[in-house]
């Protein structure tokens, strides 16, 4: 169990460590104290909204500008929790853990995933495990700061290689080409029509809107 | 929490059924017009390791194999053959 969480994490380490340091390492450039990228990492967990947050928080932006951008940036989550209903329905205490956690890796990853519905282990054990990839890459960020030799140029890269070969894993068990169809219009259009900051809730938007189209050719079981 | 109505209604299991590959392509969409295709730099490197992490995929299966070898591939012709372009 702990080694199928392992294995399935290690794809998310490669993105969300790097991605994470960045993150510390810019908010330690504005000299705010390394607990600041931790606390950050544990309590916020979002990629976008916390390069996002410190950006307006060194513009002094106001709570209510901070709180309705950041919803806008993550509304995207309310259809993650619709397609995720019958999975966290069964996972009892963990369920507001799981919820809090999810990403869009984490969501992408247990959609596509072949263990049972109801392990509830496994669902909270990979968000948690991701989630500790994420505040890990915060804290090294804001610790050792500019002070790291490696050039990881292209290593969040991996995140897009994941979201690639879940894509396919999912062509292999469905073989049905409108889903994905639906997300390349519903994006293209996103994208002409409300530019890339908020393309994604958009497009998924979109998505949500093909499905009574779709729908009426997916058997029902 | 909610009704059992709301998690078993046709919406909702279409929706199972059609999101997750359609949230996916949305996503590859999302994560390669953040970080990858910005303005002036040639979209060689990302075209050919996606080229890479697509045949290694089907070849072998290999979730973390494909994506160490897209990774990898796409940090050297951006460090190294792609540099400055």
């Amino acid at each position: 169990m702990v080694r199928e969480v392992f294995k399935t994490s290690l794809p998310v380490a490669f993105g969300y460590l790097p991605l994470g340091m960045a993150f510390g390492v810019l908010l330690q450039n504005l000299g705010i104290p390394w607990y600041w990228a931790t606390a950050m990492g544990v309590f916020i967990f979002a990629g976008a909204a916390q390069f996002m947050a410190v950006a307006m928080l060194s513009a002094k932006a106001g709570l209510f500008d901070v709180f309705t951008a950041t919803l806008l940036l993550n509304l995207r989550h309310v259809f993650y929790g619709l397609a995720m209903i019958n999975r966290f329905k069964c996972l009892g205490s963990g369920r507001l853990y799981a919820i809090f956690g999810l990403t869009d890796e984490t969501f992408s990853l247990l959609s596509t995933s072949e263990v049972q519905i109801g392990d509830s282990r496994f669902v909270v054990g990979l968000t948690a495990l991701n989630h500790l990839w994420w505040v890990v890459g915060c804290t090294l960020g804001a610790v050792l700061k500019s002070n790291i030799e490696f050039d990881s140029t292209g290593i969040d890269f991996s995140l897009t290689c994941l979201f690639v070969v879940l894509l396919l894993e999912q062509w292999f068990k469905s073989r049905d080409p409108k889903p994905i169809l639906a997300g390349l219009c519903a994006g293209a259009a996103s994208l002409l029509v409300f530019g890339r900051d908020h393309f994604l809730l958009f497009g998924i938007a979109g998505v949500m809107l093909t499905i009574p189209l779709i729908g009426k050719d997916v058997k029902n079981d | 929490m909610l009704p059992k109505s709301a998690t078993q209604s046709k919406f909702v299991q279409i929706g199972n059924r059609i999101l997750p590959p359609a949230i996916l392509t949305l996503l590859v969409m999302y994560s390669l017009k953040n970080t990858h295709l910005t303005s002036g730099q040639s979209a060689l490197p990302a075209i050919l390791a996606l080229a890479a992490v697509i045949i290694v995929h089907i070849i072998k299966r290999n979730a973390l194999l494909s994506i160490l070898v897209g990774t990898a591939l796409y940090m050297f012709l951006k460090q190294i053959i792609f540099h400055g372009l």
